[in-house]
């Protein structure tokens, strides 16, 4: 018993299996602006069906990510990213710098990423369960897109101490699972931009739930 | 002068015709190349007009499959919280969409998906679907899902297709949505193109050619469409304009209506243009456009002008012409002495006038005195006595006939004979010491021209100093004397004629004496010469007792001095040594011939 509670202290104070959980959610201000249609008419019609009134979307915050930030050297937790109904799942993703990345295509038809203006990656169909892996240098944020639907799109952002992701429910939380303990920068990105940041200390053994995090414009909690 | 000025006009006029006529086509070209380019903007509305009408079609049509209770029942079974179906559900639910989907006919789709609210695929035409397939990210499914019908197009896995989605709901509330695509391929392009004559047609999906329709042999072929497609595909997102495939082709390009656009999917309209050359002007002349020409204007103003023309030109020229044409044949007849310069204008005067001119100085034909072997005697006698008026024996110089009247044959000189002391040397030129007898006809005293009377004669006047005869007829009575044997009638011919003047004195006429011992001096060629001059001298003198002519005129000694002066001109004209002279009958008289004889 003793050499057990031994060992989950030295482990702990190695950063190794002992991990946490952060919960938390996000509250996004009503947005004046409404949901606009795209400049270019894709199609002929689009109609009322005349029986049932319309049916309002979900805010199901695929362009939010939650990111946690701080001293670990450890792969990133939790960053996978993919298509998956016919768009990026989420739409804003995360790399640490000097890393790789990977967009695996969970659809049934083919997809083509493309990253706008990052050096050395080229756009390449990737089937129904293929993947497209991302070298992230330092700089970014970096547009994604594809080829064929032009209705993708995203945003990659080159952290430099990222240590796990975590994707926002329709609901707007997020949960962290497996991250040691230790201090973290809690930030909430989406699209280009860091809309939210808060310093988080995950303690040994608890899980953290995080007060709920306005979205802010500037990025500031 | 104005006749000049008419063709100039004509030439301006002509050149502005067809500077009017090129310049026309340079018009008609641009028209053409502008009402093409109008078509083909046409062709795009039309096609766009089309492709709408179809999207509403397919969309009314996917009506069928969406109100159908089997797939309003499993899609409720899978909508919210209910959970998924079971695979046997789905498997059934598949079946049913291939069974409506076959009931589509024409629209029958290439693939249909039953989504549930959340955007999972339920059921598809292919029973062997994935478990799970998401599509509730794509516009056209999300759009259906809050209650739209839509259309679209997409690539899916290489292929494109037109989709169409509607809602689905039941019990009041939405339950998930029908998805229907039809494949794009030639039987589209097919469809569109009958609705654009003569052109043709492409769907392109980058650089590839998804479906094509080509209107004919004279339409454009897809791979000319294809030709253009890096082009199309630039021009899809700068401009509406259209691009040139070949010379008179041009094609339009535009995008598909929905989300494949932005994978450079869209479509190509091309036709070719019509020739425009000057025989092309009047391709798209109507009846009623000829019908309205003011043809009274059209042929009236250039049939005056015509005959403007052919009134300045007869006034100019033809009047001219007829004068001179008349005046010819009445000179020919003799019916006229001269051309009538004055009824002639500007240049057809000054021909007149120089012929006139010509007429008067008896200028004969060149060539014909150069070939002449044979002498006018007329023209020799008559230089000899250095008279301009009247010709030898009397008759006036002007009243004899020239050398192509009297149509003299050549004679070509005759070769010395062998034998000299049978041929006289008469012709031999006498040395400044023994020119006595040279000096006969050069002493004489030139004869007054009117010491003889004139014989009436529509022939003008000719002066000595441009005369050229080289015969000349002195005509004698009315006898006829066969010619002699030795007279060969291709050797041009001398004739003196009419002797009725012969008898008259030479009042003015100074012959000095020649010694007899200086005659003699001379011999042995001038006692030869003066003996062939007697034998002519007799046998002339025969021959015209023969002919019934008067000889009691005619001296031995006159007779040699018109043969010296003969002989001489001869001997001066054909470089010859000796000049023989023969006595024959031409036309009942007695006539002369002088032969030069070279050396």
């Amino acid at each position: 018993m003793l050499g057990t509670g031994c060992a989950a202290v030295v482990l702990v104070a190695f950063g190794g299996v002992s991990a946490e959980s952060i919960e938390g959610s996000i509250e996004a201000r009503p947005s004046a602006e409404s949901p606009s249609e795209p400049d270019r008419k894709d199609h002929y019609w689009r109609v009322w069906n005349g029986a049932l009134p319309e049916r309002r979307d979900d805010d199901d915050h695929d362009d939010v990510l939650a990111i946690l930030t701080g001293k670990f050297t450890g792969p990133p937790i939790g960053c996978t990213f993919r298509f998956r109904g016919g768009a990026l799942d989420p739409s804003t993703l995360a790399a640490r710098t000097g890393t790789q990345v990977r967009v695996e295509n969970r659809d049934a038809f083919t997809h083509q990423l493309s990253v706008d203006r990052l050096p050395g990656f080229t756009p390449l169909e990737a089937g129904p369960g293929k993947a497209r892996v991302i070298s992230v240098p330092a700089g970014g944020p970096w547009r994604l897109g594809d080829q064929i639907y032009g209705h993708v799109d995203g945003y990659l952002h080159s952290i430099r101490e990222l240590v796990a992701c975590a994707t926002v429910g329709p609901n707007g939380r997020f949960r962290f699972d497996d991250v040691p303990p230790g201090p973290y920068s809690l930030r909430i990105l989406r699209g280009a931009e860091q809309v939210a940041v808060r310093r988080v200390t995950v303690p040994a053994g608890k899980s953290l739930e995080v007060d709920p995090m306005t979205l802010s414009k500037n990025g500031k909690d | 002068m104005l006749s000049r000025l008419w063709y100039f006009v004509l030439a301006l006029a002509v050149g502005a015709a067809l500077a009017g006529a090129f310049l026309n086509k340079s018009a008609a070209s641009r028209e053409a190349e502008f009402q093409l380019e109008e078509q083909l903007r046409r062709d795009r509305v039309e096609a766009e007009l089309w492709m709408r009408l179809d999207a509403r079609l397919r969309l009314d049509a996917l009506a069928s499959i969406a109100v159908e209770p089997e797939v309003r029942q499993t899609l409720r079974s899978s909508s919210g919280r209910a959970g998924t179906p079971s695979s046997g559900t789905r498997r059934r639910l598949s079946i049913k969409l291939n069974a409506l989907n076959d009931e589509l006919e024409e629209g029958r789709g290439d693939m249909i998906f039953a989504v549930d609210t959340e955007g999972e695929v339920v059921a598809t035409l292919d029973k062997s679907a994935p478990e799970s397939e998401q599509l509730g990210k794509m516009p056209l499914v999300r759009d259906a899902l809050r209650g739209f019908m839509r259309d679209d197009v997409w690539v899916y896995n290489g292929d494109v297709y037109r989709m169409a989605a509607r809602p689905v709901f039941d019990g009041g509330r939405y339950v998930g949505a029908v998805i229907h695509g039809m494949k794009i391929g030639d039987d589209l392009a097919r469809r569109l193109g009958a609705k654009l004559p003569n052109a043709s047609l492409v769907f392109f999906h980058g650089d590839q050619l998804i479906a094509a329709h080509s209107a004919g042999a004279s339409a454009l072929t897809s791979t000319e469409l294809k030709s253009v497609l890096p082009m199309a595909i630039a021009a899809i997102g700068e401009s509406s304009d259209s691009i040139e495939v070949s010379e008179r082709a041009r094609a339009i390009a535009g995008p598909i209506r929905g989300g494949a656009a932005h994978a450079q999917v869209g479509y190509v309209i091309g036709r070719k243009g019509s020739t425009v050359g000057l025989g092309g002007l009047f391709a798209n002349t109507f009846q009623e456009d000829v019908a309205s020409l003011p043809w009274s204007v059209v042929i009236g103003i250039p049939m005056l002008l015509l005959l403007l023309g052919l009134a300045l030109l007869y006034l100019e020229h033809d009047k001219g012409v007829a004068i001179l044409r008349q005046s010819a044949e009445r000179l020919a007849k003799g019916e006229q002495s001269s051309l009538p310069a004055g009824r002639l204008r500007r240049h057809y005067r000054k021909i007149a006038e120089h012929l006139n001119e010509a007429l008067r100085s008896g200028v004969g034909f060149k060539e014909d005195a150069q070939q002449r072997a044979s002498v006018d005697l007329d023209h020799i006698l008559n230089a000899t006595r250095e008279s301009a008026d009247t010709g030898y024996f009397g008759y006036p110089a002007a009243e004899a006939p020239t050398a192509k009247q009297v149509a003299l044959e050549d004679a070509p000189p005759e070769t010395k004979p062998q034998a000299p002391e049978q041929m006289a040397r008469i012709g031999k030129p006498v040395s400044s010491d023994e020119s006595a007898p040279a000096t006969v006809d050069t002493a004489r005293p030139q004869r007054s021209p009117s010491s003889r009377p004139k014989r009436a004669s529509s022939w003008p006047n000719r002066t000595s100093s441009t005369r050229q005869p080289v015969a000349a007829a002195i005509r004698h009575a009315e006898e006829t004397l066969p010619p002699a044997p030795d007279d060969p009638p291709t050797r041009p011919n001398a004739m003196l004629d009419d002797y009725d003047g012969f008898d008259e004195p030479e009042e003015s006429t100074q012959i000095k004496h020649v010694p007899q011992s200086l005659l003699e001096a001379s011999a042995p060629e001038v006692q030869g010469e003066d003996a062939h001059y007697r034998e002519v001298f007799d046998q002339f003198v025969a021959a015209q007792k023969e002919c019934g002519a008067p000889v009691s005129g005619l001296t031995f000694d006159k007779f040699v001095r018109k043969l010296h002066a003969a002989r001489d001109q001869v001997m001066k004209r054909h470089n010859a040594s000796q000049v023989r002279f023969t006595v024959y009958v031409r036309e009942g008289r007695a006539a002369l011939k002088a032969s030069p004889v070279k050396p």
